[in-house]
């Protein structure tokens, strides 16, 4: 029996290998190693991860000499498997991505240093696809006395990633926020007037491809005024593009609004919507950049009504409505502001 | 003739029973299920599993095809069940989370939603206490329901995407509706969706607003953790408990399109906790609500005294960690993560265990 050792290099990715009784290879796929496929003939072929008592599960076929093995979740990388045709051990391997991208914090939104004391919520955006369902073992918030907030944040199981999972959602725990449930009694709220506090995410938080956030991110912040009213349009400046020119529409709204603001606003030029995309140059102002130059004419800028303040307060409604002091509840799904290109 | 008469009514009674199936079934579709975030499980009819996917903002409806009786199932008592899945997946406990635990109401067979720390999800099936298997999606036959509603002016990029994302906490089936709930990144509230089933494909979905009342001055919508239904004096309803603590019940028949709908506060069970999951069982005509926590052991409420609970919780609740409303009995179990009814008089739990491992394991209604 030839021995042969086998070294890939696919896509960047190298997989690290002794010497092994058959040729074989991985196949990849967005960084993940997808399969195992063996030169040779193993209808019989049995995987496990070396130290398991059991074979793990997955789809087997055999086709030209060749035999491929689909496991129903990618091999995980940095764990080491042994490939075995009854107790004949054939291979095993080490899957490892070549690119070892070290994951960083980009972005935490708000941006401002300065938060209401009925703060909501904070968005996070890493530079790399992150690991999911173990981010709240890495998330402390301390105040200025140095001690940790105990229960300032609510576990959501499933965490709120988006798509890519490079942007993380979390939220202040609203018990404490929403006056007079029983944990805003007993416990008080979460962030208090007029303190500092420090937002910490630990290091050994993880990309999907296992490497840890190279250091400790930190966010200092301050307390102000509890913010009670809602936002409205009344308070926005739009400053209009000029024609015939690809510039960005530039709205201040006159206070700090949640970062999904970018994903709550449409213009249309009243016979259909204006594509482009909405990127937040800070807390209080939006730009928003079209697809093709500006035409001259009467535009209209909408808001959903469901957008919200950094309290969650939104178009219609108080994030916790005093029912002591009468309120005219809007039904309004939206609202809209026009504005000119000259 | 009389046999004949049989036979006739036997035909009948098929060519019913085929029917029905076909109604449930009839948009079905056969292909590669591709599940990307798989978040909350539960079973309807015919082995109907629905499965919640926060990532893809759907609803799954998947045809087992376990629909094989089981009228004398084992119990299940599996040790260290997180390194039994963890490598019959090819990986270890700390890369995967089990996200959910549903029974198969007519097999007994025990579905477990997994999602390993790289974002994969898959649905893994435990029969007879210890044969497991991963359930192959790839050619499945299925049917899905968006959580948009189609009339929704929500931002979409430039494939037309919505750009939601969300977060599926929990997900029940019950008389011809799949109710969840969650949250969104968008807007905080209680993102709670009832959709008929079969899915209609005309999207017509109740999109509820349940608001809770504090303490009779302040009222806020908030979003709902885990809840179920149950029927208390001949009125069907959902029990629900927020994130923020309090229980609440509503009538289902208030789950209807743009309905503002008010929840009754009957308790509010304690704080430095939130409710994980919960079930309803039967003993000797009466019905227990069974409720596992984070940070507290599973609750025993009885339905009866939700029913019957006329109070609006106006006393303040002084004592740190303090409860109020309907009384409850914590029953012997504690870090229990997931719950389902195994049958009339078992059910069974996934329990972290002391040294840190998972157990799964079946209790009997001498605890009811």
């Amino acid at each position: 029996m030839v021995i042969k050792s086998f070294l890939i290099c696919f896509l960047g990715v190298i997989l690290s290998v002794s010497a092994q009784e058959v040729s074989f290879s991985l196949v990849w796929e967005n960084q993940s190693a997808k399969s195992l496929q063996l030169a040779g003939d193993f209808p019989n072929l049995k995987i496990k991860v070396t130290g398991a008592s059991n074979f793990m599960a997955g789809k087997c076929t055999v086709f030209n000499g060749q035999t491929t093995f689909l496991p129903y979740i990618p091999f995980t990388n940095g764990l080491t498997y042994q490939a075995y045709a009854q107790d004949r051990l054939l291979c095993s391997f080490t899957p490892s991505t070549g690119d070892q991208s070290v994951p960083t914090i980009t972005a935490v939104y708000p941006k401002g240093r300065v938060l209401p004391e009925n703060f909501l919520k904070f968005y996070i955006r890493f530079s790399e696809p992150m690991e999911v369902g173990k981010f709240y073992d890495y998330l402390h918030l301390y105040n200025q006395e140095g001690e940790e907030v105990d229960r300032a944040f609510i576990r959501l199981s499933p965490e709120l990633w988006n798509e890519t999972r490079t942007l993380l959602t979390l939220w202040i725990e609203p018990g404490r926020i929403k006056r007079d449930l029983g944990p805003n009694r007993q416990l008080g709220q979460v962030l208090e007037k007029g303190k500092t506090y420090r937002l910490i995410i630990d290091g050994g938080f993880r990309s999907k491809q296992g490497i840890s956030l190279e250091e400790n991110y930190e966010k200092i912040f301050e307390v102000g005024e509890r913010d009670e009213q809602k936002p409205t349009v009344d308070r926005w400046e739009i400053s209009p593009p000029t024609r015939n020119k690809q510039e960005s529409l530039k709205i201040h709204f006159g206070e700090a609004m949640d970062y999904a603001m970018t994903q709550m606003l449409e213009i249309s030029d009243g016979k259909e919507l204006v594509k482009g995309d909405w990127v937040m140059e800070s807390d209080e102002v939006i730009n928003f950049t079209p697809e093709k130059p500006w035409k001259k004419g009467s535009y209209q800028l909408a808001v959903n009504a469901n957008a919200e303040d950094l309290a969650g307060n939104n178009f219609l409604r108080l994030f916790d409505v005093d029912l002591l002091k009468t309120e005219v509840e809007s039904v309004k799904e939206s609202w809209s502001v026009k504005f000119e290109v000259r | 003739m009389k046999k004949n008469l049989f036979v006739s009514l036997f035909a009948i009674i098929l060519i019913f029973s085929a029917q029905a199936e076909d109604d449930l079934k009839a948009r079905f579709k056969v292909g590669n299920l591709e599940i990307k975030a798989m978040n909350a499980l539960d079973f309807g009819p015919e082995g109907i599993l629905f499965i919640g996917d926060s990532e893809n903002g759907k609803v799954f409806a998947l045809d087992t095809k376990d629909t094989k009786a089981n009228a004398e199932a084992a119990d299940f008592n599996i040790a260290s069940i997180d390194q039994k899945v963890a490598e019959l997946l090819g990986t270890t406990p700390a890369n995967m989370t089990i996200s959910d635990l549903a029974i198969n109401p007519i097999s007994k067979s025990i579905y477990l939603a997994v999602t390993h720390t790289n974002g994969s999800s898959v649905l893994v099936k435990i029969e007879d206490n210890e044969q497991m298997s991963v359930v192959d999606l790839s050619q499945a036959s299925f049917d899905e329901q968006s959580l948009e509603d189609a009339v929704a002016v929500d931002a979409k990029d430039r494939r037309g995407r919505s750009l939601r994302q969300w977060a599926i906490s929990d997900l029940n089936y019950s008389n011809g509706k799949v109710m969840l709930t969650g949250l969104s990144n968008k807007e905080f509230g209680s993102t709670f969706r009832a959709m008929p089933f079969p899915f209609d494909g005309d999207q017509k979905m109740s999109s509820l607003e349940i608001y809770h009342a504090a303490h009779g001055q302040y009222e806020t919508d908030s979003p709902i953790k885990a809840f179920t239904t149950a029927t208390m004096a001949g009125t069907d309803y959902v029990v629900a408990s927020y994130t923020c603590t309090p229980l609440v019940i509503f009538p289902a028949s208030d789950l209807k399109a743009g309905e503002h709908v008010k929840g009754r506060t009957v308790a509010e069970l304690g704080n430095w906790n939130t409710p994980l999951d919960m079930i309803v069982m039967q003993k000797d005509g009466a019905s227990y609500l069974l409720m596992a926590n984070s940070a507290r052991a599973v609750m025993k409420i009885k339905l009866e005294n939700i029913e019957n609970y006329s109070g609006s919780l106006t006393e303040r609740v002084e004592e740190r960690s303090g409860t109020a409303g309907v009384d409850f009995i914590a029953l012997p179990f504690v870090n229990v993560l997931q719950l389902d009814q195994l049958d009339d008089a078992r059910f069974v739990m996934l329990q972290r265990k002391a040294d840190g491992n998972l157990q799964l394991w079946t209790a009997n209604n001498r605890w009811l």
